[in-house]
């Protein structure tokens, strides 16, 4: 069987790979700054482009991640028939605001739920399990500290710690991308995995899902089978 | 030779097809990045003298302005600015005119502060050498946000209204605004920046706007503020009156003549 998803998996991956490292080097500009300002006035135009960089590599990240997640969600049809996921529902789940404070930690439970139901795949739902909670709460915890730190209220707020802010909105972040990698290797391992049991012709296990639950009894019901 | 199993290969294609794509961003990034100076002007606003700390009733104006680093700054400026927003390409001399007079434009600012306090103590008989100086200090202080020393004209007329205790706009019948600088001499120096500080005044309803008389001091007058005014009031068809002056005795004599 071949994956939908295998090629703009790898592409995804150079893309993240550019983000982390983009933003690192972010993290140690912004910190020149913080400890030294005339240096940073040397490094200026370099930070400048890193920044403008950055900012057109996300749009594109963006776009492929949605290509990503849609075809991922393709290939796991092809596994699990009664997936309770549509391609197209994965996309509403991750762009619909306020509707995706649920449905980005779903998309990826629910992953888990299917994955901990074949022997291949049993160890890489686990990592994934264990990879969610970080990554739900550093893509909201980085989202509010951005906006504080870029708001016109930050140095109200953070009075003289406001350098110290900035800073730390970028560690956020660094932590977010790492932790969305991790993930993007789990998921496409995972597929992998299928891929060639599937080829290898062997049984996968009916799955037998329990749900998969951090957030708490709001999401109890939500898509879980017997 | 080595030969790489099918999925190696494809990855590898697929890795590089990646790479290809993060071309994109980085010759954008690179191109925005490129140097590239232009001088901006936008339509700003008129602002009382009172936001200087000085209890007068007439306006001071200002614009939007500026010089763009390179591309990115020309996008950002215009999707930031709005209002009139219009671009001057610079030669790379003019840019270093430019940067440098940016960086005497504190002590500028100074100056034109100083000699309007001076003037107008002079033609108000107020205040010690001390008090003076205070002034200086604190209107120093309260212009923090403002760059560039063309409210000098009309700061002077603001402590005239304050120490004589007199009010040029009437109650309120008159808007009166205006701009140049002031020097020792009590002459009102030349600006940059007239047509959109016009556009400024006429979109503020101003009735009254004072710009520096300054034809006679150019050699080709058409460079002048009052050459330039007189022009962008009849191609623009505009409402507000303006009146030249060549010294701040000049502008004050009008204002006290005024019904």
């Amino acid at each position: 069987m071949t994956l939908k998803s295998m090629g703009i998996s790898n592409i995804l991956k150079v893309f993240l790979w550019a983000t982390i490292i983009t933003t690192g080097l972010s993290f140690i500009t912004m910190s020149v700054y913080v400890l030294n300002y005339d240096w940073f006035l040397k490094i200026y135009y370099f930070d400048w482009f890193l920044s403008t960089f950055f900012k057109l590599t996300f749009i594109m990240l963006v776009v492929i991640y949605l290509v990503w997640i849609f075809k991922v969600h393709k290939d796991i049809k092809q596994f699990y028939h009664q997936y309770p996921i549509s391609p197209g529902g994965s996309l509403a789940r991750i762009m619909i605001p306020f509707y995706n404070l649920y449905g980005i930690w779903n998309v990826y439970s629910t992953m888990y739920n299917y994955f901990k139901t074949t022997n291949g795949t049993m160890g890489l739902g686990l990592k994934l399990k264990f990879y969610i909670p970080f990554y739900y709460f550093l893509l909201y915890i980085s989202q509010i500290i951005n906006q504080v730190v870029s708001s016109e209220n930050a140095g109200f707020i953070f009075g003289e710690g406001v350098d110290e802010a900035i800073l730390l909105s970028y560690g956020a972040d660094l932590a977010l991308y790492i932790m969305f990698l991790l993930i993007v290797n789990v998921v496409t391992e995972a597929l992998k995995t299928l891929a060639n049991e599937e080829n290898l012709g062997l049984d996968k296990d009916v799955p037998k899902v329990q749900h998969f639950d951090y957030v708490g009894e709001m999401l109890a019901n939500r898509g879980s089978q017997t | 030779m080595t030969i790489l199993p099918n999925t190696t290969m494809e990855k590898l294609k697929e890795a590089r097809f990646g790479l290809i794509l993060l071309f994109i961003p980085f010759l954008s990034a690179s191109t925005l990045m490129w140097p590239h100076h232009e001088e901006y002007y936008a339509i700003g606003d008129i602002a009382p003298v009172e936001e200087l700390g000085v209890d007068g009733n007439v306006h001071f104006t200002y614009v939007y302005s500026g010089v763009t680093e390179n591309l990115w700054d020309k996008f950002w400026i215009w999707t930031e600015i709005d209002g009139q927003l219009e671009f001057y390409p610079l030669e790379y001399y003019t840019y270093e005119e430019y940067k440098e007079s940016g960086e005497m434009m504190a002590e500028f600012k100074f100056e034109t502060v100083e000699n309007a306090v001076e003037n107008a103590s002079d033609s108000s008989n107020y205040g010690t050498a001390n008090e003076l100086n205070q002034k200086v200090q604190e209107i120093i202080y309260q212009s923090g946000s403002y760059i560039g020393d063309s409210f000098g004209l009309m700061l002077a007329i603001g402590l005239v209204e304050e120490w004589e205790n007199v009010d040029f706009s009437k109650r309120g019948k008159y808007i009166i605004a205006g701009t140049g600088t002031m020097a020792a001499d009590n002459t009102v120096g030349s600006v940059g920046a007239i047509r959109h500080k016009l556009l400024t005044a006429e979109e503020n309803d101003v009735d009254i706007f004072f710009v520096p008389k300054d034809a006679d001091y150019y050699y080709d007058s058409t460079y002048s503020n009052e050459y330039e005014a007189a022009k962008v009031v009849k191609e623009e068809d505009l409402n507000v009156t303006v009146v030249p002056v060549a010294t701040l005795d000049e502008a004050l004599s009008y204002l006290r003549n005024l019904d």
